[in-house]
């Protein structure tokens, strides 16, 4: 029978630095929406489309291509996040398709792989990768494709590619 | 149907054959001769687990470049994937934590309900995003405690059904088929779980064909029960609270890891056990490349290939792999060499492998499409057969469990049942495959 305080411990250490506070907003924001207009946090697309907008067509949602083009400057690590994030909706089409979603975890770890040898540590990578995955899925339906996702994969084998995994 | 000594007699005639290596050229087959293969913690996303993979990967690399024995090693990661918690439908699952995020949004402040990327955060404890909000919103961080603790929750009862009921090697058949095929391929495999996949990996290792090749390495590891050397630090607060949640005496702490803002928790394995900032690190790195300098080769059964076709099954009895080349040569026990490749493992007994390989040498290998099928020649119906496809440039790229069928003998050698097929490509670029 599990006890209820393992679980309090954990949340009370994980709330410890909500306390802090790492990067504390710019005195302007007193609002979330402040947050976002000032950039410190994404302004994220919450349509009812799965994919989203991508007016221009390079396979990028829109409100995540700005977010890329404002977040980063070298454009080789610009280019890694606009393959993960392709990759992140290809990810989300597979439908739980096991042949679908093997497919594009395959791309996916390729994007993955490109993001972390383009990044300056591994915290910054894996956090890019964990960030573009809360921008990617970012309402009910998407979280519930990429759960799909994810769980069409389970007990899959999935080979990092031999070289960084990028595709420029 | 062909009676089993004939069978044998026509095994060994292709085997004396196969004695000159069917790929002359290893030009379209960069191989690895190691692989790492990297087992995940419950509610880990695919791509949070590639991240952890190619960590794992990069700080191995980092020791072994300082070993002189270790020049010509070429060592590859792959994800030995579980969606624990993930599935739809399970009592202590990720499901019912949507609902709960939905509603108790709801009820605390509407304009969080509609930012699912919250969400994420609670499911990977990292909150940085809560953070900013929380210092607008203070209501937001009773949120973020409350739906934290119900992830924990989640969590703790998700490991404590783990070890009540470890995972079996039948119940992640294409992680066993996996080990088999690179272990024929000759390669010396590292399992490195993290968390709770340190359950998964050991079912993996009770599978493993030979201990000399295969080494186990458990970083914070949430079983008792391990196979190798592990890591624990004395600050993981996750692996604290699950040690009075499980039955079990798990392994003691070995290592204090400092804590740090990065990770509150002491768990992450990129942010705490493989942070270059601390000490963690370079003892992951030691702890993996120590037992992998161990590690002996085993004899290559079967050869790599611009693509690879591996049937396994789940008990006694005869499965057959048959695949037809583009140039229209069926390539199967009876006929092992191929115009563009060859059945260099042919399984009779029970369980398999069955193995085939499309030549690296381009001056063999055929553009155009191959089928790969299955034939249950002589085991009882209702076999479960597992058929994993790997390429040379992207390893695995398709499994494919499928119900065998009943027997059909000789009688099912010319109908085999299709399982898929591989598009093989020469471009300009080069050579490509793609799976259908």
């Amino acid at each position: 029978m599990m006890g209820r305080l393992p679980g309090a411990l954990l949340s009370a250490a994980l709330l410890l630095a909500a306390c802090g506070g790492e990067n504390p907003p710019a005195p302007e924001a007193s609002t979330i929406e402040d947050l976002e207009r000032t950039g410190q946090l994404p302004a994220l697309d919450r349509s009812e489309d799965l994919l989203g907008p991508d007016l221009d067509g390079n396979g990028v949602r829109d409100d995540i291509d700005a977010w890329i083009a404002r977040e980063e400057e070298n454009p080789a690590r610009r280019a890694a996040l606009a393959q993960l994030a392709r990759a992140f909706r290809a990810a989300l089409l597979t439908g739980g398709d096991p042949a679908a979603a093997q497919d594009a975890a395959r791309r996916q770890t390729r994007a993955v792989a490109c993001v972390m040898a383009r990044s300056r540590s591994p915290a910054e990578g894996s956090h890019a990768v964990s960030d573009m995955r809360k921008m990617s899925a970012n309402t009910k339906q998407r979280v519930q494709a990429y759960l799909a996702y994810s769980a069409a994969l389970d007990g899959a084998v999935m080979s990092l590619p031999a070289g960084d995994g990028c595709d420029d | 149907m062909t009676s089993r000594p004939l069978r044998y007699a026509q095994a060994m005639l292709a085997a004396t054959s196969m004695l000159v290596p069917a790929a002359s050229a290893g030009e379209l087959c960069p191989s690895h001769t190691h692989t790492l293969a990297f087992f995940n913690g419950v509610w880990n996303t695919p791509d949070a687990a590639a991240s952890g993979a190619r960590e794992l990967l990069s700080t191995l690399s980092e020791t072994l470049r300082m070993r002189p024995e270790a020049a010509r090693y070429a060592v590859g990661a792959e994800v030995f994937y579980n969606a624990s918690g993930l599935q739809r439908g399970l009592r202590d699952g990720i499901e019912d934590l949507v609902e709960v995020f939905e509603q108790r949004a709801a009820e605390l402040e509407e304009s969080l309900q509609h930012r699912w990327e919250l969400f994420w955060e609670i499911v990977d404890g990292q909150l940085a995003w809560w953070r900013k909000i929380a210092a607008v919103l203070p209501r937001a961080h009773a949120l973020a405690e409350s739906l934290s603790e119900a992830r924990n929750a989640r969590v703790i009862a998700r490991t404590a059904a783990l070890a009540a009921r470890p995972p079996t090697d039948i119940d992640y058949a294409a992680h066993a088929l996996r080990l088999r095929a690179l272990q024929a391929l000759g390669r010396s495999i590292l399992l490195v779980g993290h968390s709770q996949g340190n359950f998964f990996l050991n079912a993996a290792y009770r599978s493993a064909p030979s201990p000399d090749s295969t080494a186990a390495v458990h970083i914070a590891p949430a079983a008792s029960r391990t196979n190798g050397p592990h890591l624990l630090s004395g600050n993981d607060l996750v692996i604290a609270a699950l040690r009075s949640a499980l039955p079990g005496e798990p392994p003691p702490a070995n290592i204090a890891i400092p804590p740090s803002r990065k990770d509150p928790t002491g768990h992450v394995l990129i942010d705490t056990y493989l942070d270059p900032d601390r000490n963690g690190r370079a003892a992951a790195g030691g702890l993996m490349a120590e037992r992998l300098l161990a590690l002996h080769a085993p004899a290559p059964l079967a050869s790599p290939g611009f693509f690879t076709a591996t049937l396994a099954w789940d008990g006694e009895g005869d499965l057959d792999l048959h695949v037809m080349e583009p140039g229209g040569v069926h390539v199967y026990y009876a006929a092992r060499i191929g115009e563009s490749g060859s059945l260099d493992l042919d399984n009779t007994a029970g369980f398999g492998p069955e193995h085939y390989h499309a030549s690296c040498d381009p001056n063999r290998l055929q553009a155009g499409i191959y089928s790969v099928g299955i034939n249950n020649y002589a085991a009882p119906a209702g076999r479960r057969a597992t058929v994993q496809l790997a390429t040379a440039s992207s390893g695995v790229v398709r499994t494919v469990l499928l119900d065998a069928g009943p027997p059909r003998g000789e009688d099912g050698d010319a109908t085999p049942l299709a399982v898929l097929q591989v598009a093989v490509e020469k471009t300009a670029d080069g050579w490509t495959a793609a799976v259908h």
